[in-house]
C-alpha cells in the first residue's frame, strides 16, 4: 500500500497532525450524541482521516466493514421517471456517498434517495447509538438548489440521522446548511508539521530522511500532506539512499502546466494560442480540474514573470476564475484567460524594451 | 438593340439538342416568324433550318381554343395524345431532326399514317414560337425588361433573351383533317422566299424595338382592362395565384432542373400514351393488349422533387403536368395520408381517368412528403409509396405475362402490380431521415434558388401590372431578405401594394414580413458568420441591418452550444494578424459571454436569457470575419475531448470500485487523478533485471515485493499484450489507469520488458489469492463474539488456527493447483464450510493446546478421479470430518 494509506491513522486517539481537533471530538461524542458536522479544509489536511476517526469513536469497529455499492436509483419525478446511478460506502451504521457525482440531477438525489435514508432508522443492534450518520463528500459542489433542499431533510430527520459534510470550500455552502452544522475547519498543516510528519513516515519505513530533502518536499508539497508523502515516497523509489540534493519530482500534469507557462512565455501570438488550446484539452481529458489548471498556471506564470506584472497576472486569474465558476464550457476561460495574459504580457514587453 | 445572327442561331441549336426535341415536338399553331425568316433570309441561303423555320411559320390547324392565346391548348381526347405519341416515335431517335417536322421527314405522309382521323396536334405552345421567334442574348438580364429565358451563349456563359409576343395573331385556317400543314411544303418554300426578301430589306433594328416597346405597352394594357372590370375580384385574390406561371418558360426556376423533369416525365410517353401502334397502359397491374411492346424506358419510376420553400415546387409539378398532357392529381398534407389510404387514393387515381371533360391521364403528385414521413404512419405511407414504385422493377425482372394477368385477376396479389403512371413526390428537406427509403429508389431533382435578377424582374413585370411603381433597390431588398422566396415575394409586394403606389426601400425595410424564419444549417450559418463578403446584399440593405438580421438567424438556430463550439474551433484556422493579442483576447472574451448566458439559462431554468447568446457570438464573429470564403470543417475537437474526458473518468471511477474499501474510503476522484495516481505510477517502474527470480538480487526482491504489494493494493496489473507499434504504450496496465497520466510531448510510463511483467503478474495473482484465501477466514474469527471466555488461551488459539490457514493456501500455492484460479465464486456453501473449517480448527486448536500436544502439519488430498463440474479445490481431512 502507498504509505498515504498504510499509515493513516484509523483512530482519534492516534491522530498525530490535528491532535486537537480529534481531542474536541471526542469529548463531543462521549455524551452519546452528536450535532450534524460540516468538516472544510483544503486537500489533503486531514478530513476524511477526522471522519473515520470520529465513526469509529461513534460506532467502534463495526463501522470500518464496510461494503461498497453501485445501484441505479429510480426516482419517480412529476414529468418523468429518473434514473441515476450512485455509489455508496455503507457499513451497518453509516453510509458514505458522493451526490455531486452525478451532475445536475444533484437535487433530486439529495431530495429522494438522501431523505429516503435518513428515514429510516438503524435497527438498534445491542444497545447502540440511535442514530446513523451519513457522511456527503464534496458538498460544495453540489448545486444550491441541492443544498436548499438538504436544509429541510437535516432539521425534520435529525432524531434518526446525522450528517457529516465535507468540502474544500465552505464558502459554497450556503448559509443556513452552515448554521445548522458545527463547522469544523482542519487547517493546514505548516511546513514544519508536514516535515515532522514524513520524518514520522521514514523512520516507520526504517529511511533515513536527510533534512534538505524534507525541507524542499514539505516546500514543495503546498502545505497538503497527502502530496508530501507522496513525494516521499515517489522520492524514494527513483533513488534510495536519499542524497541531500536529490530532485523533488512532480506530477506529470504539474510538469505539463509548466510547459504550458514556459509556451505562454516564449512567444504570443494566435497561432501558440491554439498550441495552448491543445494542451489544456488535454489536461481536462486527463480529469484535472479546471480550477486547478487555472491556478497552477497562474502560479508557474508568476515566478517568471517582472514584478510589475505579478499582481496582474494574479489578477487576471482570480477574475477568470470568476468567469470559469460561472460557465460550462472550461476550455473557453482557460483559453481566455491566456490570451488575455498573452495581451497584456506583450503590451508591456514591447513599451518595456520597444 | 445588339442583335448577332451567330448567337441566336447557336442559341437556338442548343435548345433543340437539350431536349426540346423531345418536349417540344408538338408544333406551335402559331404563325409569323417575320424576324426569323428576315434574318434568315439575311443569309441568302436557304438551308434546312430555313425550312424548319418556314415549317414554323406555317399557321396550323387551330386548337381547341384560339380564344386564349396565352394559355396552352391540351389535347382534348385519347384519340390526340395517340397522334402525338406516334409524333414522338417518328421523331424518336435523335438523329433525324431537331423536331419532328425536320425536312428529311416528310410529316404529312408520317402523320397521315399512324394517326387516327380527326386528330389534331397537341401540346402547341405559344412558349415555343415565342422562344424561336425572338431571341435576343443579353449577358445583363437587368437590361431587358419584359419576359426573359436563361440560356446558355456559344461560350458557355449564361445569357438571357427577351420573349417576345407576336406582333398579331393571325387569322386561322380551319383545320385540314390528317394533315399538319395546311399547303404542301414547296409552296411554302416559294412564299417564304418572297416573304423574306421584301421584309429583310424594309425592317431595321430601330423599327423593331420600337414596335416590341409598343407591344408591350399593349398587352399590359389588355390585361388592365379585365381588372379593372372585376377591381373588386382582383383584390380578394392573391397575386401569388394571379401570377402562377402558366406555361413551362415562365417559370422562374434553373431551367436545366426543369428540363430534367420535363426528360423524366418525358420518358413516361411510350408507357402510358402507348407506342407506335401499341395501346397505352392503363394505370396498375394491367399489361395492354400488346405487351410485347411495353418497354419500361423509365428506371426511376419515382421523382423526388426537393428545395426551400417557396421556391414552385408545386407549381414546377403541375406546369409539367399540364405540359405533358397528363391531369395533376395532387394528395398533399390536407389529405389523409396513412399507408393504407394512400395506396388507395395512388391507385385509384393510377387506375382511373376522369370521366368529366378531357380523358388525360393522371400524373399524381405527392406535396409534401417529409410531412408524411413522421410517426408510425408515415413510415408505412413511404413503404406503400416505396412498394409500388419497386413492385414495377420485380415485375420486370420476373416478367411473366401470366403472372401480369394473373395479378390484374386476383385483388389480393396487389404487391405484384405494376405501376404505369409517373408519380411526383415533393419535400423541402431531401435529407430527413424518414424520407432515405424513397431516396434511395428515387431519381431525385433539386430545386435551387432562382437568380435574383429574374425574380426581380418578374416582380418588375407584376408591379407595372399592377400599376405600382416600384424602386429596383426596394424590390432587391426584397428579393435579398425573403432568400428569393418567390411565394413570400410576391405576397409582400402585394402587402405593401395595399399601403402605398410607390414602394420605396424604406417599405420594404419597414415590414417585418418577408422575412423567412427558415432554420439554416449549421455549416451555411458558419459560412454566413464568418465570410464578410456579403454578395451586393449587406451592401444594399447596410451593415446593421444585416446584423440584426444575422441576430434573427442567429436566434432561430437553436443548438447554441454547436455553434459555439463550431466557432472556437474555427478561430484556430483564421488568419488574422494580430500584433498585441488584443483582438484573440477580445475574441475569448465574447466566447466567454456566449457561454456564460449560455450557462446562467441552463442553470436557473431561465430560457430568457438564452436570446443574449447571439449577441455575444455576433459581436465576436465580426472579428473573426474574413472577406473570402473560410474553408470549414465540421468541428469535432471539443466532442472528442468530452467523450474522451467521460472515457477517462468512467475508466477511474471503476477502478476505484474495485479498491478495497478501507483505501476506497479516503479517496475521490479528484484525489486520485492528481495525486495518487501519478505517484502510484511511479512506484510501478522498477530497475530489475530479466532475469528469473531465484537469480535476484535482495534490493531487488525488496522491489518486487512493494511492488507486488502495490499492485495487489490497489488492484491492477501489467498488461500482458504486445506494445503497440512505435513504441506507443497503447496498453501498459489493466486497468488502463495510466493513460490518466499520460501527456503528449512527456515521456510516457517506463515499459517494462514482457518477461519482468509476467513475473510481476504471477506475483500479483499469487498474492491476490493469499489474501482471498486468508481475508475470509479472519474476518470469521473476528465476527465471532467473544463472549464466553475471552482468556490469554482463546487469543493463543485464534493466532493458532490463523497461522494454520495461511499454511494451507501457501501449500496449495506451492503446489500451484490455485494458479489458474484467480477468481473464485463463494456461495452459500462455501461460507458455510469456511464457517465449520473455522470452529473445527478454532476447537482443534483449543483441543491441542488443552492437550499440549504439538501441532501436526496437515495432510493434503487431491482426487483426480471421474469428471465434474463442481468447483475443485483442496480440502483438509479435519474440514470432512
Amino acid at each position: 500500500m502507498l504509505w498515504v494509506d498504510k499509515y493513516r491513522p484509523r483512530r482519534l486517539q492516534t491522530l498525530i497532525l490535528n491532535k486537537h481537533i480529534g481531542e474536541h471530538l471526542t469529548q463531543l461524542v462521549a455524551t452519546g450524541d452528536c450535532p450534524h458536522i460540516l468538516f472544510y479544509g483544503s486537500p489533503g489536511v486531514g478530513k476524511k482521516t477526522l471522519v473515520i476517526g470520529l465513526l469509529h469513536q461513534i460506532y467502534g469497529d463495526g463501522v470500518e466493514k464496510i461494503r461498497v455499492e453501485t445501484k441505479p436509483w429510480k426516482i419517480q419525478l412529476p414529468s418523468r421517471n429518473l434514473e441515476v446511478e450512485l455509489t455508496t460506502l455503507s457499513s451497518n451504521y453509516h453510509v458514505e456517498m458522493n451526490p455531486s457525482d452525478v451532475g445536475n440531477n444533484d437535487r433530486h438525489v439529495v431530495q429522494e434517495i438522501i431523505k429516503d435514508m435518513a428515514k429510516s432508522r438503524p435497527l438498534d443492534i445491542q444497545g447502540q447509538r440511535s442514530f446513523k450518520v451519513l457522511v456527503l463528500n464534496e458538498v460544495d459542489r453540489l448545486s444550491k438548489d441541492a443544498q436548499h433542499s438538504l436544509r429541510r431533510t437535516m432539521e425534520k430527520y435529525s432524531s434518526a440521522c446525522r450528517l457529516i459534510l465535507i468540502c474544500n470550500n465552505v464558502s459554497k455552502v450556503i448559509d443556513p446548511v452552515r448554521s445548522r452544522c458545527l463547522c469544523i475547519r482542519v487547517a493546514a498543516p505548516s511546513q514544519k508539521d508536514i516535515m515532522q510528519m514524513c520524518q514520522h513516515v521514514a523512520g516507520k519505513e526504517g529511511l533515513k530522511l536527510p533534512e534538505g530533502l524534507n525541507t524542499r518536499i514539505a516546500a514543495a508539497s503546498d502545505r497538503n500532506l497527502r502530496r508530501a508523502l507522496l513525494m516521499l515516497e515517489t522520492c524514494q523509489a527513483a533513488k534510495y539512499p536519499f542524497s541531500d540534493d536529490q530532485p523533488v519530482q512532480l506530477t506529470d500534469w504539474e510538469l505539463y502546466i509548466q510547459e504550458i507557462a514556459s509556451d505562454i512565455l516564449g512567444e504570443q501570438s494566435p497561432k501558440r494560442l491554439f498550441v495552448v488550446r491543445g494542451k489544456l484539452y488535454e489536461l481536462l481529458t486527463n480529469c484535472i480540474p479546471p480550477e486547478l489548471i487555472l491556478r497552477r498556471l497562474m502560479l508557474e506564470l508568476v515566478k517568471k514573470l517582472d514584478d510589475e506584472l505579478k499582481h496582474q497576472a494574479a489578477q487576471l486569474a482570480a477574475f477568470y476564475e470568476h468567469r470559469l465558476q460561472e460557465g460550462q464550457k472550461h476550455i473557453f476561460h482557460l483559453e481566455a484567460f491566456v490570451a488575455k495574459f498573452m495581451s497584456e504580457y506583450k503590451n508591456w514587453a514591447l513599451s518595456a524594451f520597444g | 438593340m445588339d442583335f448577332d445572327l451567330d448567337d441566336l442561331l447557336n442559341t437556338e441549336e442548343q435548345f433543340a439538342s437539350q431536349g426540346y426535341k423531345r418536349a417540344f415536338e408538338g408544333p406551335p399553331e402559331d404563325s409569323g416568324l417575320p424576324k426569323r425568316q428576315q434574318l434568315a433570309q439575311a443569309e441568302d441561303e436557304l438551308d434546312d433550318d430555313e425550312l424548319l423555320a418556314l415549317a414554323f411559320s406555317q399557321p396550323w390547324p387551330p386548337p381547341a381554343s384560339s380564344a386564349q392565346p396565352k394559355s396552352q391548348s391540351l389535347p382534348a381526347d385519347d384519340t390526340v395524345s395517340k397522334a402525338r405519341v406516334a409524333n414522338a416515335t417518328q421523331g424518336g431517335s435523335p438523329g433525324e431532326g431537331q423536331l419532328n417536322l425536320g425536312p428529311d421527314i416528310d410529316p404529312l405522309g408520317n402523320v397521315m399514317d399512324t394517326a387516327e382521323p380527326g386528330s389534331r396536334p397537341l401540346a402547341t405552345t405559344d412558349e415555343v414560337a415565342l422562344c424561336l421567334q425572338q431571341l435576343q442574348i443579353q449577358y445583363d438580364p437587368l437590361a431587358i425588361d419584359g419576359p426573359i429565358i436563361q440560356t446558355t451563349a456559344e461560350d458557355g456563359t449564361p445569357a438571357f433573351c427577351l420573349i417576345e409576343e407576336p406582333a398579331e395573331a393571325e387569322p386561322r385556317l380551319p383545320a385540314a383533317k390528317g394533315q399538319l400543314l395546311s399547303r404542301p411544303i414547296s409552296q411554302l418554300l416559294a412564299e417564304a422566299e418572297q416573304q423574306s426578301f421584301e421584309k429583310a430589306l424594309t425592317e431595321s433594328r430601330a423599327m423593331y424595338t420600337q414596335a416590341a416597346k409598343h407591344q408591350q405597352q399593349q398587352r399590359f394594357q389588355q390585361q388592365q382592362q379585365p381588372q379593372h372590370q372585376h377591381e373588386q375580384q382582383t383584390c380578394q385574390e392573391l397575386w401569388v395565384d394571379k401570377y402562377r406561371p402558366e406555361g413551362f418558360l415562365e417559370l422562374l426556376s434553373n431551367e436545366q432542373v426543369n428540363r430534367n423533369v420535363l426528360d423524366w416525365v418525358k420518358a413516361w410517353d411510350s408507357t402510358v400514351f402507348g407506342f407506335g401502334g401499341a395501346k397505352p397502359a392503363r394505370g396498375i397491374g394491367e399489361k395492354p393488349a400488346q405487351t410485347a411492346s411495353i418497354d419500361m424506358t423509365v428506371d426511376q419510376k419515382l421523382l423526388l422533387l426537393s428545395g426551400p420553400p417557396g421556391l414552385g415546387k408545386t407549381t414546377l409539378a403541375h406546369t409539367i403536368a399540364k405540359h405533358c398532357g397528363y391531369r395533376a392529381y395532387e394528395i398533399n398534407a390536407s389529405d389523409d395520408r396513412t399507408g393504407r389510404t394512400l395506396e388507395n387514393k395512388i391507385s385509384d387515381a393510377v387506375d382511373t381517368q376522369s370521366a368529366l371533360g378531357r380523358r388525360l391521364p393522371n400524373l399524381v403528385i405527392i406535396d409534401e412528403v417529409d410531412g408524411v414521413a413522421g410517426g408510425s404512419e408515415g413510415r408505412s405511407a413511404v413503404s406503400t409509396i416505396l412498394n409500388l414504385v419497386q413492385s414495377g422493377k420485380d415485375k420486370r425482372r420476373a416478367d411473366g405475362d401470366d403472372d401480369a394477368k394473373g395479378a390484374a385477376k386476383s385483388r389480393p396479389r396487389r404487391k405484384v402490380k405494376q405501376l404505369y403512371r409517373p408519380i411526383i413526390a415533393i419535400c423541402n428537406d431531401l435529407y430527413a431521415t424518414a424520407l432515405r427509403p424513397l431516396r434511395i429508389a428515387a431519381r431525385s431533382v433539386q430545386l435551387k434558388k432562382p437568380l435574383a435578377a429574374r425574380l426581380m424582374a418578374r416582380l418588375e413585370g407584376i408591379c407595372v401590372q399592377e400599376h405600382i411603381k416600384a424602386d429596383r433597390q426596394a424590390l432587391l431588398v426584397l428579393t435579398e431578405r425573403s432568400d428569393c422566396d418567390m411565394r413570400s415575394c410576391i405576397n409582400t409586394l402585394q402587402f405593401l401594394a395595399r399601403q402605398t403606389n410607390h414602394i420605396r426601400v424604406s417599405h420594404v425595410r419597414g415590414v417585418q414580413i418577408g422575412q423567412k424564419d427558415a432554420t439554416q444549417s449549421a455549416f451555411k450559418l458558419w459560412q454566413r458568420l464568418l465570410c464578410t463578403q456579403g454578395k451586393d446584399a449587406a451592401v444594399v440593405s447596410g451593415r446593421l441591418q444585416d446584423a440584426s438580421l444575422l441576430m434573427g438567424v442567429l436566434q432561430d438556430f437553436g443548438d447554441s452550444d454547436l455553434l459555439l463550439a463550431g466557432l472556437h474551433e474555427f478561430m484556430e484556422g483564421s488568419a488574422f494578424t494580430d500584433i498585441a493579442m488584443r483582438r484573440t483576447a477580445e475574441m475569448a472574451r465574447h466566447l466567454q459571454d456566449a457561454d456564460m448566458f449560455a450557462r446562467a439559462s441552463m442553470r436557473t431554468g431561465d430560457y430568457g436569457l438564452q436570446k443574449y447568446v447571439p449577441a455575444s457570438v455576433l459581436a465576436l464573429t465580426t472579428m473573426l470575419a474574413v472577406p473570402h470564403r473560410p474553408r470549414l470543417q465540421w468541428p469535432k475537437v471539443a466532442s472528442d475531448h468530452r467523450r474522451q474526458q467521460a472515457a477517462h473518468r468512467e475508466l477511474l471511477h471503476g477502478w476505484l470500485l474495485g479498491l478495497a474499501p478501507q483505501v476506497l474510503t479516503s479517496l475521490s476522484i479528484d484525489s486520485a487523478a492528481q495525486e495518487i495516481l501519478p505517484a502510484l505510477l511511479k512506484q510501478v517502474e522498477p530497475n530489475i533485471r530479466t532475469i528469473a527470480k531465484q537469480l535476484l538480487n535482495a534490493t531487488e526482491l525488496m522491489l518486487l515485493r512493494t511492488i507486488v504489494s502495490m499492485m495487489t493494493a490497489y488492484r491492477f496489473s501489467f498488461h500482458m499484450g504486445k506494445y503497440g507499434n512505435e513504441g506507443e504504450p497503447e496498453e501498459l496496465l489493466e486497468p488502463a489507469i495510466h493513460k490518466l497520466c499520460s501527456f503528449q510531448g512527456l515521456p510516457g510510463a517506463k515499459q517494462l520488458p514482457l518477461t519482468v511483467r509476467q513475473m510481476i503478474n504471477h506475483e500479483v495473482q499469487l498474492e491476490s489469492f493469499k489474501q482471498q484465501e486468508s481475508v475470509p477466514s479472519k474476518s470469521t474469527l473476528k465476527s465471532r463474539p467473544s463472549s464466553a471466555s475471552g482468556n490469554h488461551e482463546e487469543h493463543q488459539s485464534q493466532a493458532a488456527a490463523v497461522k494454520l490457514t495461511y499454511s494451507v493456501a501457501e501449500r496449495a500455492v506451492a503446489a500451484g493447483i490455485t494458479a489458474k484460479r484467480t477468481k473464485r465464486k463463494t456461495t452459500w456453501l462455501d461460507a458455510f464450510t469456511q464457517k465449520k473449517t473455522a470452529t473445527k480448527l478454532v476447537k482443534k486448536a483449543q483441543d491441542e493446546a488443552a492437550s499440549g500436544a504439538a501441532a501436526q502439519p496437515p495432510v493434503l488430498y487431491k482426487f483426480h478421479e471421474g469428471f465434474t463440474n463442481a468447483v475443485k479445490r483442496p480440502v483438509l481431512m479435519s474440514e470432512l470430518m
